[in-house]
């Protein structure tokens, strides 16, 4: 058995339930006539209670949606423990409840020691104040006091290695140097639990390489990290046990090769609950602000042979795109290019489509419209990939979204062989291949 | 490594909001104040016209007020000429009217660093009725010499400013807490409140003396909480008689909605980020 003593993370029975618009023209659920609605809910749910109206009225059930349902977990001292599972899967999930983002609506947590997670570096800061302002700003934000932060300071501005700079607003410094001080403050909380949210899938090369050195780092000194990824070749290589998420449920858990396993070769095949195949761009956090205003891309569908929206594909099989997009104002332009990337775990854009390719113009002489690309032939490794998006027009490029969506490849059932996606060994690209 | 106490979290949805962490609160203190003076700053900063907004936004208004209604519509204030009674009252309403307004919306604006991070959710209303505070002092200054360019000087009653503005402080956080977790899930309440902060400014003896609201309805009038808060703040301003209802009546109404408006806010706590 156990000693409790050995525990850093037991999840009891953790549910998380959110009320969600069943589809985007359900605008109404966001407007003041809501109100009525969130206000009589316990008024209504009390009338149910009471047998007044039948049992749980079949609008409500529609709108509810559970992200987890009834996990439970322990995860040891000084492990490095896995977390996978599809898109939707609620992994973000749990690790927002572990890191008290969100509050969960069943169960109980127990955490032994102070967490930590690689989202929050640099939060907080803010372009217009100097380094110096921006350390105590996030040093405060995660609890720290000012007379912790005034001992710490000097260590904190030597490790960022932006001494010279220190006084000086972060919008003057290097993307580079951002990073250096959101790690610098990030190594003196000394976390005994590290939170790892695909990081190394987001962010620049140089943020990503950080959070790798982190992570080694703080599993070496024998902490505890709970770690998201997609990619299974780093699961198998750090972590010595998993779980895997499906549809909010426990599907799998035990040590991290098997739960390897089992994702790539029980659960790759099933559709989601939530599989919409449409992202919403219009407010999207992968924007590149610098761009004007000129355009916008307002929202992809990925679309299956059968004309079926959806993030899931078949290696191989066709895979449509279609991405909206809204002027500002008439603009003419009669050559835009609109370019899709496909990028994968590691960062490596693993194949570009751009209309400019097959030379075709897309002339926009509407406001709005729609562009569509079809893809053949994509053999690509089974896997999740992120999908960047741009558009030029007049000459400029317009709008830029950095993992815009992320969509996700399986193989075709006929080739299931026991081989580990973007493993040192494997490549990036399945070829239809016959052998004799 | 050196530092081996490890703190306990237990995180139980049966036991949200029940307790007031106010351990928690004070380990966060330094976080309320850091985040107070660095918006500050970074709103001063970020445009040099903010700086000259201070005074112009004051300004503007008093220029319009005049002319409309101590020109075009010739409302009687006594003996005080029209631009002095609207200027000892400027200050006051500026205060209220951003620091309502900012708290209501603090929600929305913070929200990234909501998602990413956990810290004590009640500080948010708080902070930016704060951080009204440094202009609001700027623009009592500045009312102050401009009544006095006009041949009026405070008396002892200025110190009555005090208790107004800690009660308009009190009024805004509660409107803060009791809206903003609203806001944040239905969408067009902004809008609306947005539509109330801009005629609330006829609803209170800002444009005109109380005198002149007809009889009849001076008992609903004094209803609304602010009316009381801006006349006591005139009589500190340009003197006269302070009545003790122009600090008492608001200050409980204050109180009762900081009460409300907290648990209400404590108990949708757990709604905002997944709202957002
Ligand atoms: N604030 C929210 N409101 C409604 N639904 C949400 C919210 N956040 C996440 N979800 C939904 O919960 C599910 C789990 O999401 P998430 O935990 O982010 O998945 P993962 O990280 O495994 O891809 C998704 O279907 C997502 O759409
Ligand atoms: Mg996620």
């Amino acid at each position: 058995m156990n000693d409790y003593r050995d525990i850093a993370v037991s999840i009891e029975g953790i549910s998380k339930r959110y009320r969600i618009l069943k589809s985007l023209q359900k605008q109404s659920d966001r407007s003041v006539f809501g109100i009525a609605h969130a206000v009589t809910l316990p008024i209504r749910r009390m009338s149910e209670i009471f047998g007044l109206t039948h049992f749980g009225s079949s609008e409500d059930e529609d709108s509810i949606f559970w992200a987890l349902k009834n996990v439970n977990l322990e995860i040891k001292k000084g492990e490095v423990f896995g977390i996978i599972g599809h898109n939707g899967a609620g992994k973000s999930t749990l690790l927002k409840i572990l890191s008290r983002i969100t509050a969960p609506t069943e169960g109980r947590i127990e955490i032994h020691g102070r967490v930590s997670s690689l989202l929050e570096v640099g939060t907080g800061f803010h372009p217009e104040l100097t380094g110096r302002e921006n350390i105590y700003m996030n040093g405060t934000l995660h609890g720290m006091s000012k007379r912790e932060i005034d001992q710490k300071l000097d260590d904190i501005v030597d490790f960022s290695g932006v001494s010279k700079y220190i006084d000086m607003p972060i919008k003057r410094y290097s993307s580079g140097m951002g990073v250096r001080l959101g790690f610098a403050v990030a190594a003196f909380l000394e976390p005994q639990i590290l939170i790892v949210d695909e990081v190394l899938a987001v962010g620049d090369a140089d943020f990503r390489r950080k959070c790798g050195n982190k992570m080694t780092e703080v599993s070496r000194d024998g902490k505890t990290v709970i770690l998201v990824s997609h990619n299974m070749g780093i699961i198998e290589n750090m972590c010595s046990n998993a779980v895997v998420l499906k549809s909010g449920k426990i599907d799998h858990t035990g040590s991290a090769a098997e739960c390897v396993k089992h994702y790539l070769f029980e659960s790759a095949d099933e559709s989601y609950l939530n599989d919409t195949g449409i992202q919403d761009l219009t407010e999207h956090v992968g924007r590149k602000s610098k761009f004007d205003q000129l355009m916008k891309l307002t929202y992809a569908k990925v679309l299956n042979v059968d004309k079926q929206p959806t993030f899931f594909h078949k290696s191989g099989d066709p895979i449509e795109f279609e991405i909206g997009y809204r002027f500002a104002k008439e603009v003419r332009d009669e050559n835009c290019e609109f370019g899709i990337a496909i990028k994968n775990d590691l960062g490596v854009i693993v194949s570009y489509f751009s209309n400019y390719m097959v030379n075709m113009d897309v002339d926009t002489a509407e406001k709005e419209g729609v562009v569509r690309c079809v893809v053949r032939g994509l053999f690509l490794e089974t896997g999740d990939y992120w999908v960047n998006l741009r558009c030029r027009c007049a000459s400029i490029w317009s709008d830029s979204l950095i993992n815009a969506f992320r969509i996700s490849i399986s193989a075709k059932k006929s080739d299931v062989i026991e081989r580990i996606p973007l493993s040192p060994e494997s490549g990036l690209i399945v070829a239809d291949q016959s052998w004799s | 490594m050196q530092n081996s106490e490890e703190p306990v979290t237990i995180i139980d949805a049966n036991r949200r909001w029940k307790r007031f962490e106010l351990s928690e609160l004070l380990r966060y203190k330094d976080l309320f104040r850091f985040r107070v003076i660095n918006q500050y700053k970074a709103q001063q900063r970020q445009t040099v016209l903010s700086y000259l907004w201070v005074f112009l936004d004051p300004a503007i208004n008093i220029l319009f007020f005049t002319i409309v209604f101590g020109g075009l519509v010739k409302v009687d204030t006594n003996e005080t000429p029209y631009v002095v009674f609207n200027t000892a009252s400027m200050a006051g309403w500026l205060f209220l009217k951003n620091a309502m307004n900012f708290s209501v919306l603090s929600l929305n604006a913070e929200k990234i660093l909501l998602q990413k991070i956990y810290f004590p959710r009640i500080m948010i209303p708080i902070i930016p009725v704060v951080v009204y505070l440094p202009n609001f002092l700027i623009q009592l200054i500045l009312s102050l010499v401009l009544i006095a360019f006009w041949g009026f000087y405070p008396g002892w009653e200025l110190f009555y400013v005090v208790p107004q503005i800690f009660v308009m402080f009190l009024l805004s956080a509660g409107f803060g807490m009791l809206i903003s977790s609203f806001v944040v899930q239905f969408r067009d309440l902004e809008l609306i409140w947005r539509y109330f902060l801009q005629f609330a400014v006829y609803l209170i003896p800002v444009a005109y003396p109380i005198e002149s609201v007809h009889e009849a309805y001076q008992g609903i009038y004094t209803l609304n909480p602010m009316v009381y808060l801006i006349e006591g703040f005139r009589v500190a301003m340009i003197g006269g008689a302070y009545e003790l209802k122009f600090f008492i009546y608001p200050l409980v109404f204050s109180l009762v909605l900081l009460f409300v408006g907290t648990l209400i806010y404590k108990s949708r706590e757990p709604l905002i980020v997944d709202a957002l």
